[in-house]
């Protein structure tokens, strides 16, 4: 099955490297859609359909924690799963955003394992 | 700088860009010139927590920008860089280096807000200006110069 993934960071450069993990690490991936911010996100995510977010923390315009929240208040968007890539490693900051509901944190540098890891775990077995 | 934080930033930095860039980074003994391939960038991240606050700062030649950037988007893109991909790659490494180097110095209790990484052009002076302060690390990755330095006030 092919997953459409968002994935939203305020670098380009990470935004491309997310996309390239995703396609070795063997997911197959229908379509990708980026954005730069939580606002640009939340943009794609009325107007796509998305299965799952790969999402930044810091990130200029709206932050990571701000658009996972409006997700969450949102019915229509608060159950897609949420995966957060980021530098930030404190553990009162994952127990923060485990409590927001989000899935997974993946800390960079990432590999590729970590993602098929993510995606079994939280998309094929919902299939 | 603290040796022992020395150590540990120089252990962070090596390991960021060879994971992250396939760069490898060797420390030189003395400040190094300034790149000769145009203007130096300088990225930088600014961090708190209740107990300290502080920035990392790290200068770099444009080909290592640029050599940064085509190892993380792969062989297919090297001639066709985006725009603002040298900058973003300076970005990428200091917020990288930054979120793993609070974790080493100061394990994973303490949380840190992180500000979102800025780059800009300096001059060869500016460059030259940095390089001879006694805080900063002066090292070398694939030939190019490169410096760093971290600044933490307690309290």
């Amino acid at each position: 099955m092919a997953y459409n993934v968002l994935i939203v960071d305020d670098s380009v450069l990470i935004r491309s490297m997310v996309a390239k993990t995703l396609n070795i690490a063997g997911i197959h991936v229908g379509k990708h859609h980026y954005a730069g911010n939580g606002q640009e996100a939340l943009d794609k995510l009325e107007s796509h359909w998305i299965d799952i977010v790969f999402a930044d923390i810091n990130m200029p315009v709206m932050d990571g924690i701000q658009l996972i929240d409006t997700m969450r208040a949102r019915d229509h968007l608060a159950d897609i799963p949420v995966v957060v890539i980021s530098t930030e490693q404190s553990e009162e900051r994952i127990q923060e955003l485990r409590a927001k509901g989000v899935r997974d944190y993946l800390k960079k540098p990432f590999m590729p394992e970590q993602f098929k890891e993510v995606v079994a775990k939280y998309l094929e077995r919902e299939d | 700088m603290e040796i022992a934080n020395k150590h540990a930033f120089l252990e962070v930095l090596s390991e960021i860009l060879e994971q992250f860039a396939f760069v490898f980074v060797e420390e030189e003994p003395g400040p190094v010139d300034p790149p000769g391939d145009g203007s130096p960038l300088l990225a930088e991240i600014d961090f708190s927590s209740t107990s300290r606050s502080g920035r990392l700062v790290m200068a770099a030649s444009p080909s290592l920008c640029a050599e940064v950037a085509e190892n993380v988007l792969g062989e297919d893109d090297q001639g066709h860089l985006p725009e603002d991909a040298r900058r973003n790659a300076l970005q990428e490494v200091v917020n990288i280096a930054c979120g793993n180097l609070l974790a080493r110095l100061y394990g994973t209790e303490e949380m840190f807000e992180l500000s979102v990484p800025t780059c800009q052009e300096i001059s060869a002076e500016e460059w030259r200006e940095m390089g001879e302060s006694e805080d900063v690390i002066s090292l070398s990755a694939e030939e190019e110069p490169l410096l760093a330095r971290l600044e933490v006030e307690e309290g």
